[in-house]
């Protein structure tokens, strides 16, 4: 199965809204951890002990090669057309560490990075403010400071008096910003949101570190007076491998699309990096993976697609581990367009999705030796502390037959049974449904036929029809049942809004539900993620009974590396994946 | 000849053009949006970032005036497209340049292409020559079955296969000899000239090999068949008559003619191996034209795909006129008026 690549970037999500946001706690070297003698190797013990796991005695230096599994194709994510988890991958730990949400879901702040935290200034308009250590400089020495921000702010504002021919990957969260202003040499941020803006999320999203506007200054951009100048300031962070560095890693050399070197930043104010070069490979076929490793062209990967076959073929490969798991970085979903003519009647949509099996279906494709994660709810996984289980209750998903003849019998309808033809309660036939997913999907194929099968069993014909652009197929609402991918992060706020409420150009299936749309305002209004993550469930509740959208499975990824490493662990709740805590790799020392 | 050369360079234009619109059309035509890769970010962007985007690739426009300025460039506002003024359109990756990226990945597909040619054309007449020679005998068939079967194989299958096997004789050795993706490595710039040598050839030789067993098997058919034929004819009926020793009747008289048809296949052949190399670049991800062709099909990218096209049909075009021309030069009855 490949998860096409737009699909895989979304895994991005809010976290790497902003790219700078991405960030590392500090170093964690043989020295100072807290048991030195500690070792751990393999990821066995990383179930239960997630953010401490593999680990063991570094050696000095070394060098890591780490795959990544499609050509990225830029040097920055300020621009929509260059953003994906890719470009991520390639560019991770060149800029400052901020925060990160460790394998466990925990959120930190980097110590090194902040004098002060980020906290609220004041609730009306909601403002934030927070203090870079004097240390933090860029490579070249130049403090990083809160103009650093701004120049985030006016890139992702949407303000053509800011920035003009910016084409930011999202406004949702630097466009509510009225002002960001610095004190104390630059070094105090302060950033004040527009009268009545809020978001609950401003602990992580508006605490960026910045892109390094001096450079723009020095390359002759007058970013901060002249909007056009802004924008191509943008193109040009875009376009030129960065050779500067915020963080524990600069880039040596590196080619578009195929290869990255990153060495340890010298003038890295934090701790330095164990190894002495990380070279990211691209390699994009899948059927390469595995040669690819075996012949040590590359040390491990963390490839944003899942492919069964060359999961099962690492135990094969000598001198390596890996792991399979997901915190719902994408989750797989079936959607029903609810202004079919037929499928408009919720009685139906609801027969439909208890027909379903979901636990049959997800061994059937993934087997027993992959572990999955059923999706219980629409926006948190079973791994998130807010996460509570809607589909159980409603049946949907259990492949219960017997369950959804009756639900359809007591609506009227006739005909619920294997081989008859569903008919209405107006004595109308229900016409064969039309069952979509993107061509070459192997997973999606598989369910599609399996769909068909259960639906059968109620007197409902399935057609199968794949699609070869899934993005004009959902906008222009052409399907009755389609089977995509959607993803979720330990942000969540802006998606509540985004996927599932009436006017949202992302709302595919046209729900339209005002007491949705009521929610996902009110979520946004909180001041605290736990507020919000509240509302938010009794959102996903009203949503669940929409029976619109039936969630399958949290699509699992996998990560392998070489024995010799240490310090690396598979980190579901980041974007980054196993790259989030590079710094802290290091070569397994002989003894 | 010179005439003859312009007449037919001339008339390669309308050819390119048609080659062009069908290409143009069947990319336009195919239902995947370049836009998709934006329009599907979480959180999603801006509907003005994607109408800029439109807007920079040109999808505001119709179909046949995307080509009209894919081809002059009139009536562009972004200085960035028009083929007769050398400019190869936007890239859906703003940060890539078409042109230079053609240019580039050009020198590094070439490499691959003419090494595996030149090697395969070797060995392909050498075993042509010994089996005509001796016809029939264990040493022919064992030539002309592995010939068939390097046929019979598809380029994939043989680029996975080669790959494979060098992956094992590393495991075996216990030494990387043999690289499986990339041409050079990542830190080729600070090798040593020694090194950069042992470097390429780690890189170059699987792939290489891939493309030169597909390539060897064209070669040895028609060096055969080309022997034969002439190892049958009169004048080396005579030669030997003559009482000419055996090895100057078959250097002289024999392989010199033989060669003329084979040297007519070298430029097909050419071309035959840079379609090999897109699939075999793909398998060994050498950062040619083939995998930049297979980025931009899978993008959407138009200007991309149309601008790999286009060089690839001047290179057949070229290609097949040298190759007449060289004809020309090696068999003194043709003449092109």
């Amino acid at each position: 199965m490949r998860i096409p690549k737009r699909l895989a970037g979304l895994a991005a999500v809010a976290m790497a809204g902003a790219l700078a946001v991405t960030a590392c706690s500090p170093p964690e070297t043989e020295d100072d951890t807290t048991d030195p003698g500690a070792v751990d190797l393999g990821w066995e013990g990383c179930e239960d002990n997630p953010d401490a796991c593999h680990v063991g005695p570094v050696a000095e230096g070394g060098e890591f090669t780490m795959m990544i599994s499609l050509p990225f194709e830029g040097w920055s994510q300020l621009r929509a057309g260059a953003n994906s988890v890719y470009v991520l991958q390639a560019v991770e730990g060149i800029f400052p560490n901020l925060s990160r949400y460790n394998p466990s879901g925990e959120f930190v702040y980097d110590e090194h990075f902040y004098a002060e935290e980020p906290h609220l200034v004041n609730e009306d308009p909601l403002t934030i403010s927070w203090t870079i250590s004097e240390d933090a400089v860029w490579n070249d020495g130049t403090p990083i400071t809160y103009k650093d921000v701004k120049y985030i702010w006016y890139n992702a504002s949407g303000n053509e008096d800011l920035c003009e021919g910016c084409e930011p990957p999202s406004t949702a969260v630097w466009g509510m910003v009225e002002s960001v202003e610095g004190a104390d040499d630059g070094k105090t941020v302060t950033v004040t949101l527009e009268e009545g803006a809020n978001n609950p999320e401003w602990e992580v999203v508006f605490a960026a570190g910045g892109y390094p506007s001096h450079l723009a200054e020095e390359e002759g951009f007058d970013w901060e007076n002249d909007p056009a100048a802004m924008g191509e300031s943008t193109v040009w962070f875009t376009e030129t491998m960065p050779t500067w560095s915020g963080g524990p890693w600069i880039i040596e050399d590196g080619t578009l699309t195929e290869r990255v070197v990153k060495v340890p930043n010298e003038n890295y104010w934090g701790p330095q990096p164990n190894l002495e070069r990380i070279v990211g490979e691209v390699v994009a076929d899948p059927g390469t993976w595995i040669p690819a490793l075996r012949n040590r062209d590359i040390d491990g990967g963390s490839p944003a697609t899942f492919d069964v076959d060359v999961f099962r073929e690492l135990d094969t490969v000598d001198g390596i581990h890996y792991s399979a798991g997901s915190a719902g970085s994408v989750w797989e979903h079936i959607d029903i367009m609810t202004e079919h003519e037929y499928l408009s009647d919720l009685e139906l949509r609801r027969a439909i999705f208890t027909a379903i099996d979901v636990e049959h279906t997800t061994t059937a494709i993934w087997g027993d030796d992959v572990p999955v994660n059923q999706r219980l709810n629409h926006t948190f996984s079973q791994l998130s502390p807010y996460f509570e289980d809607f589909r159980t209750p409603t049946g949907f998903g259990s492949g219960d037959v017997d369950a959804a003849r009756a639900i359809l019998e007591d609506a009227g309808y006739t005909g619920a049974e294997a081989g008859d033809t569903l008919t209405t309660p107006d004595g109308d036939e229900v016409p064969p449904i039309r069952f979509r997913w993107t061509t070459g999907n192997t997973n999606r194929a598989n369910t599609g036929e399996l769909v068909q099968e259960y639906l059968a069993d109620i007197g409902i014909n399935v057609e199968l029809d794949p699609s070869d652009d899934l993005g004009g197929m959902l906008v222009a609402g052409d399907y009755d049942l389609v089977i995509f991918g959607w993803s979720g992060s330990p942000l969540f706020v802006n998606g509540l809004t985004q996927l599932w409420t009436s006017p949202s150009g992302s709302n595919f299936n046209r729900i339209e539900n005002d007491e949705i749309d009521a929610l996902a305002a009110e979520a946004l209004e909180q001041l605290s993620l736990d507020d919000a993550a509240v509302i938010a469930n009794q959102l996903n509740e009203l949503l669940m009974n929409e029976a619109a959208v039936l969630p399958l499975w949290d699509s699992p990824a996998f990560d392998f590396i070489s024995d010799d490493f240490v310090n690396m662990r598979p980190n579901h709740n980041s974007s980054a994946r196993l790259w989030y805590n590079q710094e802290e790799w290091g070569v397994l020392a002989a003894d | 000849m010179l005439m003859y050369s312009l007449r037919r360079l001339l008339a390669a234009i309308p050819v390119l053009l048609a080659a062009s619109v069908f290409t143009f059309l069947l990319v336009e035509l195919s239902p995947a949006d370049p836009l998709d890769e934006i329009i599907f970010q979480i959180p999603p962007p801006d509907p003005e970032t994607i109408q800029s985007f439109r807007e920079r690739l040109y999808q505001d426009r119709p179909m046949w005036e995307r080509y009209w300025l894919w081809l002059t460039g009139l009536g562009q506002h972004n200085g960035d497209i028009g083929l007769l003024q050398g400019r190869f359109g936007p890239s859906t990756s703003e940060a890539m340049h078409i042109g230079t990226e053609v240019s580039q990945r050009a020198i590094i597909s070439l490499r691959l292409v003419f090494g595996a040619t030149l090697i395969g054309a070797v060995l392909g007449i050498f075993a042509g020559v010994v089996s005509a020679l001796k016809q029939y005998s264990k040493v022919d068939h064992t030539f002309t079955s592995l010939g068939f079967l390097f046929l019979a194989m598809p380029i994939f299958w043989v680029a996975a296969l080669v790959r494979e096997t060098g992956v094992r004789i590393n495991d075996v050795v216990g030494y990387r000899f043999f690289a499986t993706f990339g041409a050079t490595s990542h830190n080729y710039a600070q090798m040593s000239f020694f090194e950069k040598v042992q470097d390429v050839v780690a890189h170059l030789t699987l792939p290489t090999v891939a493309l030169v067993l597909s390539g060897y098997a064209i070669y040895h058919r028609y060096q055969r068949a080309s022997m034969l034929e002439v190892l049958n004819s009169d004048y080396v009926r005579l030669a030997k008559a003559k009482g000419l020793r055996h090895r100057i009747v078959m250097r002289r008289h024999a392989l010199r003619n033989a060669l003329i048809p084979v040297s007519v296949i070298l430029t097909p052949a050419i071309i035959t191996a840079v379609g090999g190399a897109v699939i075999t670049e793909t398998i060994f991800r050498w950062r040619g034209l083939g995998v930049y062709l297979v980025d931009a099909i899978n993008n959407s990218d138009v200007f991309a795909v149309m601008a790999v096209v286009l060089f690839l049909g001047i290179f057949v075009i070229l290609g097949n006129l040298l190759a007449d021309l060289m004809l020309a030069v090696l068999d003194p009855r043709i003449r092109y008026e």
